[in-house]
């Protein structure tokens, strides 16, 4: 047996042990629900995830991840079964025919939680028909609830969001066509302006923006609203379709105008192995990502910044672990001299590269972090999700992961120029397994007390919570209803603005 | 002997509940390898037992109810799978991991290269992947899964190492 064989084999059976239970079998509702199902056409957790609009890589859980919502109703026991099966059908029915830019109730005030933002917007699938289009769901952050959907302009597409800090205004980019991954690659982006009124006749108004469009074949690698609104960031690659290894530029738009700001570029990286890569790291928040871009209070820009260098033995043939040379999320500031070298220009921020692991291993942010910055306060400083090392619930340390044992997860707060982290915000212990999200921040008040995010503790798919992390304590929430649902993806919340 | 609907319900219930006793938990396993995440395997699952439910009375062999229920979890990860919108763009940044890097910290990086290129091969390839190397399957029963024929199992296979090979020798 080869190598590679031999790790197919040792993989396969790893992530497959991460399954140790099932539920029970359904059989006792077929002769009641799937009559139901039939007259509906789907069945109603496939109908439930489809409409909802799971962004295939951008996955939605939806309500299955949501504490106290149990799939098809959790397995109910059978006599439930059908009348939940019922009940998901009809308020499907319900879901799909809220009309476009229409409310679809007055919101009841929100209490607001240690500031957390009241409303987020998001994008969904219109469908679950791989070429249907994405369209902009509007909720309510602490019920979950949606209050309003709003379709792209004809023919086009919603592709990303990314919104400032006064929770009513967007930015978002459109394309031709859909995100069908089977059509034609990096289409032209356009630009809008999103403006969010809950409550009101007019709950979502999408207003042309005169940021140039972009060309065909340009990698759109992250886009970030400023603070205030006025301004938008784009990290981007004019012809990464063709040249992949081509100049990668960040460009500061005015939201009013269309003028380019500022501008720097960057020659050197490209996405062969050892090339240094700019705006995403190993997990890759998405083409559009308002992740792998932040604003540092209204001075200056985060993005990460790595380097992975594959390692072999001598005659090539045998595999070694790629060594990590850098993992840094820089800061570039707006004074910084327009038009040069980005990586000139900037100074690092927060340096992510691990050195050997010791045991105990201390919570540590990883690469992961560069796909998906959250920057606080003017300092400025940088929350992430950190891990630490594993051990047995004696807390005898291992250096393996396996099934029994557990490992520490937290939020860490690094200091300005910081190569470990300076303050622990929360920690947690979580069972090894394979979550495929084991703690995500993606929203943080500026002070850096509270944040939103995703947390998994039991190393389950299935039970990866939306919350809030505020005095160490993780507060489960409802799951966003733009929730993804596709495994693969790392994260079922990468296309929500707060 | 009653051949009302109900009659028939009520002799499958057993059969089937008995034999999702028994591979229900493989199956699920098999239908994570092939979708990636269990909230959808879980249902896949169902559906094939479902499916076996209601088909029971039909079966001509229901001496192997596995390869029934392979066949019909393997076509239901297909269906899932399509129905996804698995990237939207070209090039190197249709690869996505199954896990997120921290997670992933805790495996050794081998592995995590091998999730890695088995997520990003091509449907068929991952099939057959999974069902020789996780499942040992043979030539035949992984044609007979797949509904292809057991040349194109080989060269599927075949490549699909390959490709995995590369992956791990770019470090990726």
């Amino acid at each position: 047996m080869t190598r590679e064989e031999d790790l197919v084999r040792s993989t396969t059976a790893l992530i497959a042990a991460t399954v140790r239970e099932v539920p029970p079998l359904r059989l006792l509702t077929v002769s009641d629900a799937s009559r139901t199902v039939a007259r509906h056409g789907t069945r109603g957790s496939r109908g439930s995830r489809g409409s909802r609009g799971s962004r295939g890589s951008r996955g939605s859980r939806g309500s299955r991840g949501t504490p106290g919502r149990g799939r098809l109703g959790g397995w109910l026991v059978p006599a439930g079964a059908a009348a939940v099966v019922l009940a998901i059908a009809l308020s499907l029915v319900l879901i799909r025919h809220i009309p476009s830019e229409r409310v679809a109730a007055a919101p009841k005030p929100v209490t607001t939680v240690d500031g957390v933002p009241a409303y987020y917007a998001g994008l969904a699938m219109a469908s679950s028909a791989q070429t249907a289009p994405e369209e902009i769901v509007v909720g309510q952050t602490v019920t979950g609830k949606r209050l309003a959907t709003m379709a792209p302009p004809a023919g086009t597409t919603f592709a990303g969001i990314t919104g400032a800090a006064d929770d009513r205004t967007f930015v978002v980019d459109t394309q031709p066509g859909s995100l069908d991954p089977e059509g034609e690659p990096w289409q032209p982006r356009t630009w809008y302006l999103l403006r969010i009124d809950p409550g009101s006749a007019k709950a979502a108004r999408l207003t042309p923006l005169p940021i140039p469009e972009t060309a065909q074949g340009t990698n759109v690698a992250g886009i970030a609203l400023s603070p205030d609104g006025t301004e938008l960031a784009v990290a981007l690659q004019p012809n990464g379709l063709n040249d992949p290894s081509g100049p990668t530029y960040l460009r500061v738009y005015s939201v009013a105008t269309g003028a380019v700001l500022h501008s720097w570029f960057s020659t050197a990286t490209g996405p062969a192995s050892g090339q240094p890569r700019l705006f995403d790291g190993p997990k890759y928040a998405g083409p559009d990502s308002d992740l792998a871009l932040a604003w540092v209070g209204q001075r200056g820009l985060a993005f990460g910044y790595s380097t992975v260098i594959p390692a072999e033995t001598a005659d090539g043939s045998g595999i070694t672990p790629p060594k990590v040379t850098l993992a840094q999320i820089r800061f570039i500031s707006l004074q910084a001299k327009d038009g040069g070298d980005l990586i000139g220009a900037s100074q690092v921020l927060a340096s992510l590269a691990r050195g050997s692991r010791t045991l105990p291993t201390p919570l540590a942010c990883g690469l992961s972090t560069l796909d998906d910055i959250l920057i606080t306060g003017d300092g400025p400083t940088l929350i992430c999700g950190a891990l630490g090392g594993s051990h047995d619930r004696s807390g005898n340390a291992s250096t393996r992961c396996a099934s029994k044992l557990v490992f520490d997860l937290g939020l860490v707060e690094y200091a300005a120029g910081a190569s470990a982290p300076s303050r622990v915000l929360a920690s947690y212990t979580a069972r090894c397994g394979g979550s495929l999200v084991a703690l995500q921040p993606l929203w943080s008040n500026p002070a850096g007390t509270t944040q939103l995010g995703l947390l998994d503790k039991t190393g389950s798919a299935t039970a990866v919570q939306f919350g809030i992390f505020s005095k160490g304590r993780f507060t489960a929430l409802p799951m966003p209803v733009t929730a993804g649902n596709d495994g693969y993806g790392p994260s079922p919340l990468n296309y929500v603005a707060w | 002997m009653d051949t009302s609907e109900a009659g028939l319900t009520a002799r499958a219930a057993p059969e089937v509940t008995a034999l999702y006793a028994e591979h229900a938990l493989g199956l699920v396993r098999l239908a994570v390898l092939l979708v990636g995440d269990r909230p959808s395997a879980e249902d896949i699952v169902q559906d094939a037992f479902l499916g076996l439910y209601r088909r029971w009375e039909r079966l001509t062999d229901t001496s192997a109810p596995l390869a029934y229920l392979r066949v019909s979890v393997v076509n239901g990860c297909r269906t899932t799978l399509r129905r996804r919108t698995r990237s939207r763009s070209a090039g190197n940044f249709t690869e996505r991991p199954a896990e997120s890097a921290e997670a992933a910290a805790l495996l050794s990086a081998e592995q995590r290269s091998v999730a890695g290129a088995l997520r990003r091969l091509p449907e068929r390839q991952r099939e057959a992947l999974v069902l020789r190397y996780y499942l040992d399957l043979s030539e035949a029963e992984i044609a007979a899964a797949m509904g292809i024929s057991r040349g194109t199992v080989k060269s599927a296979t075949s490549r699909a190492l390959a490709a995995v090979g590369r992956t791990l020798r770019e470090g990726s």
